[in-house]
């Protein structure tokens, strides 16, 4: 199952219907607080796509990723980001080791992520 | 006349002023010629309570005084000079302890040089008290032998000379430095207008993905033949390409001339990508 954590309901519902459309299992968060209040369906993730900036003062997608680690996740991580390269958050996107992928992501990529594990 | 060049007018006037004061104000305390003379007496307080009263005009003024007034403040307290430095030299010729009679008059050339608040000011006051010094020296020199002037007019032109340079040094500093605070200002616009496009750029590109991901899935149900996809497709590459001129990376200094107008320079940076 594919995890899509993103803030913009409009994003976040176009993705659920492409997902949905290609028939991948998916799940949807707009936060930390909602990736969290999916309880045991984690263990059912095989990726999670997650925006890095979640909204001003919300805790970001890096964030998401650090506990989605710490408990138990061990798929692939990809990061959608509008920011440019050398923003912070992305440079720590970087370094955390994930995938780091520059909006407006070409649908083919965000399909072959979400059936990568298919 | 930018703020820098304003307020480095005012300190060189208002520090050239005291100057002027201290040394007259000096000389009436401790000048043997000053207390023997009534008249070079009356001249140097005179000029102190002149500079004196210059400065305190511009002290108070400071905050819109201009470069012109600066200039015209230091001819003002520089002027009664030719009066101050004449006097005691013909009161020493008439004493018979004549020396060194020009010697006011070159430190007079380097004060000015290193005071002046302008180039033009510097080089007109310099012209004019290098003339002053070689009449004076001609009208001693004419009323008898006067050893301690063998070496004028040279020593007078000499010092011409070196107080010209140093004012033509003193005003390619100031245009350097200028010139770097102008660069510095430039830096700061841009550094906006990059930050202000990075954030439209933040901002736009989620709707784009929106948009991206949308339009697939309607090729994919069509089969790519629908006109109003294609359209809608070139649409948002044409958006996209835009998105990409307001990456940072692309915002050269080069690309803008002068961004006074950010709007302007943003209505350009957009024209330019589509």
């Amino acid at each position: 199952m594919v995890l899509v954590v993103e803030d913009d309901d409009d994003l976040l519902e176009v993705l659920g219907l492409l997902f949905e459309h290609a028939g991948v299992a998916h799940a949807g968060a707009r936060s930390l607080a909602e990736v969290q209040a999916l309880g045991d369906r984690i263990a059912e993730l095989t990726a999670v796509v997650i925006d890095i900036n979640l909204g001003g003062g919300q805790p970001t997608g890096l964030d998401v990723a650090a506990w989605l680690r710490a408990h138990g996740f061990r798929g692939r991580v990809s990061f959608m980001t509008g920011h440019a390269p050398d923003h912070a958050l992305v440079r720590a996107a970087v370094s955390d080791d994930g995938e780091v992928l520059e909006k407006p992501i070409d649908t083919r990529a965000l399909l072959r992520i979400a059936r990568a594990d298919m | 006349m930018t703020t820098l060049a304003r307020s480095q007018a005012l300190r060189a006037t208002l520090l050239t002023c005291a100057a002027i004061g201290v040394v007259n104000f000096a000389s009436v305390a401790f000048d043997r010629r000053d207390h023997l003379d009534s008249a070079v007496l009356a001249v140097d307080l005179a000029h102190g309570v002149v500079a004196l009263g210059v400065i305190t005009v511009l002290w108070l003024a400071r905050a819109r005084v201009s470069t012109r007034a600066c200039e015209l403040a230091l001819v003002i307290a520089t002027l009664p000079f030719l009066v101050g430095i004449w006097l005691p030299q013909l009161s020493d010729l008439r004493a018979g302890r004549l020396s060194e009679p020009l010697l006011a008059h070159h430190f007079l050339l380097l004060g000015i040089a290193v005071g002046s608040p302008t180039l033009r000011t510097s080089l007109a006051l310099i012209a004019l008290f290098a003339i002053h010094g070689l009449v004076l020296g001609h009208v001693l020199a004419t009323a008898g032998p006067t050893p301690t002037l063998d070496h004028e007019p040279g020593f007078t032109l000499l010092f011409t000379v070196i107080a010209g340079l140093l004012t033509f040094t003193r005003a390619r500093r100031r245009d350097m430095e200028h010139r770097l605070v102008a660069a510095e200002q430039r830096a700061r616009v841009l550094s906006q207008v990059s930050a202000m496009l990075l954030a439209l750029r933040d901002r736009a590109n989620t709707p784009l993905q929106t948009l991206e991901v949308a339009i697939t899935m309607l090729e994919a149900d069509t089969a790519g033949d629908d006109r109003r996809l294609v359209l809608m497709r070139r649409a948002l590459a044409r958006l996209v390409a835009i998105q990409h001129a307001l990456d940072a990376g692309e915002l050269r200094s080069s690309e803008i001339e002068i961004p006074v107008d950010l709007e302007a320079s943003v209505r350009a940076l957009l024209d330019e990508a589509a």
